[in-house]
């Protein structure tokens, strides 16, 4: 059995039920002893971006997802965001959450190259 | 240890070993569960739900966790953040109201070595860790 998982998430206002959907999966693999990482790509680049992502907010039985996000980086998460996305929709580092790393398709490749089981939403 | 919801006190748990904790309910998604309940073809007679009716099962154990209403990955990361740093062998009475607990908590103990040792929905009975415990 992998001890690590993947996620890609590709919405964030786009979709946000695709955007919340993503990060209780999240938060189940890494609750369940996965090294998990999230890959942000496309419009999920938002999802890491606090002005953003604070307005998403399914309701319930969803938590808002800022919440499914501090519990997943509080868990141990990693969150890498797609530079060309993030440099396409003019979002600087700065402008990232704090846990949330810019990286490019070699850090996605790697990870799952290393035998990494991945969901995209 | 609570989750986010509003609970209203339900009943108290006491373990062999003297720990005492008291489960609380949602008492305003407990109600719209029992109307739920009530009118279903499955429940016909008015019987209320499994979660309402579940007797306490008297296990041992050292402490609890109560994942409330909530369901899925914020059961499983809140569960994780709570034991994460429990000795092995630590007994643990989790009482989970997720239809999917029965499907989910199983799994979670096949990934992580945790025991599930005992299991009447919506009661779990968990033993961290087993094999780390030196004999």
């Amino acid at each position: 059995m992998s001890n690590t998982f993947c996620i890609t998430i590709t919405h964030c206002s786009t979709n946000p039920d695709k955007a919340t959907l993503g990060f209780v999966v999240a938060n189940a693999a890494q609750g369940s002893e996965k090294e998990t990482m999230v890959f942000l790509s496309s419009d999920g680049v938002w999802c890491a971006v606090e002005d953003e992502m604070t307005k998403i907010d399914e309701g319930a039985p969803f938590a808002p997802l800022k919440d499914l996000i501090d519990k997943f980086i509080k868990a141990g998460g990693k969150i890498y965001v797609c530079t060309p996305c993030m440099k396409k929709r003019d979002i600087t580092e700065k402008q990232l959450i704090a846990g949330a790393t810019p990286a490019g398709g070699a850090a996605l490749v790697e990870w799952l190259a290393n035998g990494s089981p991945a969901v995209a939403y | 240890m609570l989750c986010d919801f509003k609970y209203t006190f339900l009943t108290e748990l006491h373990s062999k070993n003297g720990w005492k904790r008291k489960v609380y309910i949602n008492v305003r998604e407990h109600i719209s569960m029992t109307r739920a309940a009530n009118s279903s073809p499955l429940s016909a007679g008015g019987a209320t739900p499994a979660s309402a009716t579940a007797k306490t099962p008297d296990w041992s154990f050292d402490d609890e966790f109560d994942g409330g209403d909530e369901t899925c990955g914020r059961v499983i990361v809140n569960l994780h953040l709570y034991i994460r740093d429990q000795k092995p062998g630590f007994r643990i009475l989790v009482i989970s109201r997720d239809p999917g607990a029965p499907m989910e908590l199983p799994a979670w103990c096949r990934m992580t070595k945790n025991e599930l040792t005992e299991m009447h929905h919506p009661y779990y009975l968990i033993t961290l860790k087993p094999h780390l415990v030196r004999k």
